[in-house]
């Protein structure tokens, strides 16, 4: 028992990782139809610069803005090369899908170059190294600093989505694409205002991972083949769809190596097919 | 394409890899073989997505379910010849398509291409996992050169491995050429244009999508099977997504064209293996290609050029385009 | 291919106590419309009616909660619509839907072929080889199109495209057309090229159509269904003055909700 529990909050931390992950790529597809599948890329990109900072200046608060910084600057160099200005390319999703794997070789090899292939991860601030004892069973005080953080962000997004006008703003963009310059808003903006965001916070889920799953060479594809099951089962454009996803898919994978280590992987896909099989719209409607 | 283009065509091909053949080294011919495999892993994507409009991420689950397939039996079962080989590999992929077609033609778009990208994803974790059957990571090796009876002799030499490749990246081409110019692909084409139309004409559109998905399965494990037989090996590798991925740049290079993605798949294969060789920075080559290709779209590109030449042809005064809803 | 139909008398369309709720609006309630063979029925109403609604309920495209859809007295309420189409139902779209990469003579050849057997055993033969160029150009000839026979689709005038989408619809010779306002977007000369097209479809056709323009659906119908709100508000012939009056009716009390609206 105690291990299931140590196993469930495990996967609860890692679904709250992937679902800080996710929410970014669903608030950018909600809105600009832009489906970026270059994020385990991006994530690795900042989960590597953020460790190389901290090793270098001994500061998180510098490695917190590094990570945030370098997904931002990404976002924004990716948004003004490719997206501003390119409505074909987002109603294309062959070359989109070709500009997305472009993105990831490229941030690949330079991270082979400049990392050589090591694997490394952020050490964690003694404040939360330790572990504590919930229930009878020993969880690390990071697992919950990571499920605290990711419920932080459910938040944050709640809010900013239902309380802000920039946030009703999205949610009839998301609706409707035309309405949105008959409204008098200006969609490249907010176009470039949620690209932003959705980067930062693929460039949090940077920070916080490098302590948690690391960086290494081929997390840029291993990041995706999680993703995926996400958005199929959450719906592409459902922040609450991706919340109830990246937990399910998260404590199944952990579930999963822990108890049926051979079918692990075959069974979250398996799990995607049938949703699909089901309801190709996904489990919750984007309503 | 008229028949008359398509036999010049044919005959210059054959002569060319006629004169490549002899002239070649062993290690060229067998790159070039590899590449003649990447064509005919475009072509049969290019079924899909060209001619069905299908943007299907798939591919390598049929590619390398038909590499498993000959692999499995050769290292396992011993099953050596090079026909049932083939045959049973298609018949495998086939049906592998046919069950997740059933799952995924309904779905449409990008969910379409999440789902089969997904697909892919699941048939890897299951090479992976199933260490029994796949040899999991590690692949399997004692795959040996195929006997081509009831012909004389094995798929052996570099000259014969070749002159394989070739016939059959040049079968592959004429059967999706067949089926282009075929009612079936008339039919593929105006649901691609049209789904809701083409029903309401009576056409069972979703019946015709699993045939053309069936069928692009089955002749992407024609290429996969022979891929494992050059390497004599067969791994997770070949069943990778990006392997899918390398397809669809292979058919969006080819831009629309009838042999288009052929020519790209071996230019492709080609491309790499010179960047490998030349540069430790391979990768970041190739991701600059596929981001050229992506902004440059090659199929857009042609098209714009057809209409711009079609209307020249027919002096007919050119009508604006009327706004019509862009799905 | 045209299953056998059965022939008897009855209404070759029915639609029986429909009721369609989508999004959590109520668009059609309780709906029920009979139409006889060779009748021509027009469906007026104000935007927001369910006019169209009502039309992919007809053909398929939209299953309903509630009721009976019917073709020469088949049940086809979980038809889809390929299969009511192989029935003898054929419709044509509000928004131009053609193959658009293909030319008028390629488009027509598929909706030929649709209701041809033969041609869809030989699936893999050339389709040039199954002999419909013939009767696709002579179709085309007859309703005045054959001179635009080998032009692709986007070199036709939005004109020329709207007759085509009917040139398509009525290829399989169906029993029951369904036109989605044929008109939308013509100018006069072209809307009455399109009347005068429908005029010259064969008596026993059933045709329904949806129109706004109601000079247009008045001159072309026999009966005329008033739509309001998602239920029918009165059937009757064409040229009664009860009719006129009820369709005032329903648009200037459509025109004036919308002002209270704006207003409220």
């Amino acid at each position: 028992m105690g291990q299931l529990l140590a196993v469930t909050v495990n996967g609860l931390a890692f679904g709250m990782l992937l679902f800080i992950l996710a929410s970014g790529l669903t608030l950018i597809f909600g809105l600009a139809r832009y489906v970026n599948l270059a994020h385990g890329g991006v994530y690795l990109l900042t989960a590597y610069l953020a460790i190389e900072t901290y090793t270098r200046t001994g500061s998180y608060w510098a490695a917190a803005g590094m990570a945030l910084g370098s997904a931002a600057a990404l976002g924004a160099l990716l948004y003004a090369l490719f997206v501003r200005g390119r409505a074909w390319l987002r109603a294309n999703p062959l070359p989109q899908v070709l500009l997305s794997f472009g993105i990831i070789y490229v941030i690949s090899d330079l991270m082979q170059a400049r990392y050589q292939g090591l694997a490394q991860s952020l050490p964690l601030p003694d404040l939360i190294a330790g572990s504590v004892t919930v229930l009878g069973t020993t969880v690390t005080e990071y697992r919950i600093v990571l499920v605290a953080a990711g419920i932080l962000v459910a938040i944050f997004l709640w809010l900013l989505l239902s309380r802000t006008s920039f946030g009703s703003a999205v949610r009839a963009g998301v609706d409707d694409h035309e309405m949105l310059s008959a409204v008098g808003r200006n969609p490249e903006l907010l176009f470039a205002a949620v690209f932003a965001i959705g980067f930062a916070l693929i460039g949090v889920s940077g920070l916080l991972g490098s302590a948690f799953i690391g960086a290494s060479p081929g997390v840029e594809y291993t990041i995706i083949l999680y993703t995926l099951p996400i958005i199929v089962v959450g719906g592409m454009g459902s922040l609450p769809g991706a919340f109830f996803a990246s937990i399910l898919v998260g404590i199944g994978d952990s579930i999963g190596k822990a108890y049926f280590p051979e079918f692990s992987l075959f069974l979250i896909f398996a799990i995607v097919v049938l949703t699909l099989a089901v309801r190709p719209e996904g489990l919750v409607r984007n309503a | 394409m008229p028949r008359r283009s398509l036999l010049i065509g044919v005959v210059l091909a054959v002569i060319a890899l006629v004169l490549l053949r002899n002239g070649l080294s062993p290690y060229s011919l067998s790159v070039w073989s590899l590449a003649l495999v990447g064509g005919g892993l475009g072509m049969s994507l290019s079924l899909l997505v060209t001619y069905a409009g299908l943007p299907s991420l798939a591919q390598a689950a049929f590619y390398g379910t038909g590499g498993y397939a000959v692999g499995i039996l050769a290292a396992k079962h011993g099953q050596d010849n090079l026909w049932i080989g083939l045959l049973l590999a298609a018949l495998v992929s086939g049906l592998l398509a046919l069950v997740l077609g059933l799952v995924s033609l309904r779905t449409r778009g990008i969910y379409f291409q999440i789902i089969t990208l997904s697909f892919t994803a699941m048939i890897w974790g299951l090479a992976v996992k199933w260490r029994s059957l796949t040899g999991g990571d590690d692949g399997l090796v004692g795959i040996y050169p195929p006997s081509m009876a009831p012909f004389n002799g094995h798929l052996v030499t570099p000259q014969g491995v070749f002159t394989f490749s070739a016939v059959a990246l040049i079968l592959i081409c004429l059967v999706v050429r067949m089926v282009r110019n075929s009612a079936f692909g008339h039919v593929l084409v105006g649901i691609r244009d049209s789904e809701s139309r083409m029903a309401a004409l009576g056409y069972r559109t979703t019946a015709y999508r699993l045939g053309a998905f069936v069928l692009s399965g089955m002749l992407a494990a024609i290429p996969g099977a022979l891929l494992t037989y050059q390497l004599q090996f067969v791994s997770p590798a070949q069943l990778n997504f990006v392997v899918s991925i390398q397809a669809l740049l292979m058919v969006v290079i080819g831009a629309g064209t009838l042999f288009g993605p052929a020519l790209a798949g071996v230019g492709v294969i080609w491309l790499q293996e010179i960047l490998q060789r030349h540069t430790d920075h391979w990768l970041l080559v190739l991701g600059a290609i596929y981001i050229a290709v992506a902004m440059v779209n090659p199929p857009a590109l042609v098209q714009r050029l057809r209409t711009q030449w079609a209307e020249r042809r027919t002096a007919e005064p050119a009508r604006e385009p009327d706004l019509e809803v862009v799905r | 291919m045209k299953e056998s139909t059965d022939r008897s008398a009855g209404p070759v369309l029915a639609a029986d106590n429909i009721s369609v709720r989508l999004g959590g609006i109520q668009i059609l309630q309780h709906l029920s419309l009979q139409v006889e063979r060779g009748e021509r029925r027009a469906i007026v109403g104000p935007n927001g009616a369910g006019k169209t609604t009502m039309f992919n309920v007809l053909t398929g495209v939209l299953r309903p909660q509630e009721g009976h859809v019917a073709l020469h007295g088949r049940d086809v309420t979980r038809w889809g619509v390929s299969r009511r189409a192989t029935c003898g139902m054929a419709r044509t779209f509000q928004i131009t839907n053609l193959m658009h990469t293909m030319t008028v003579e390629e488009n027509v050849v598929l909706a030929l072929a649709a209701s041809r057997p033969a041609v869809r055993r030989d699936l893999f033969r050339p389709l040039r080889s199954s002999s419909l160029d013939r009767p696709a150009a002579e179709l085309l000839d007859r309703w005045g199109l054959g001179d635009r026979r080998h032009l692709p689709v986007h070199a036709l005038s939005y004109g020329e495209r709207r007759e085509l989408e009917l040139v398509l619809a009525v290829a399989a010779e169906p029993d029951v057309l369904l036109l989605d306002e044929p008109a939308a977007g013509l100018s006069p000369s072209e809307t009455a090229r399109v009347c005068d097209l429908v005029e010259r479809l064969p008596r026993e056709t059933s045709i329904v159509l949806i129109e706004h323009d109601l000079d247009m659906a008045l001159a072309l119908s026999d009966t005329v269904t008033v739509m309001s709100e998602g239920s029918i508000r009165g059937t009757g012939s064409a040229d009664d003055p009860a009719i006129s009056a009820l369709v005032e009716e329903v648009y200037v009390g459509a025109v004036d909700q919308e002002d209270a609206d704006v207003a409220g």
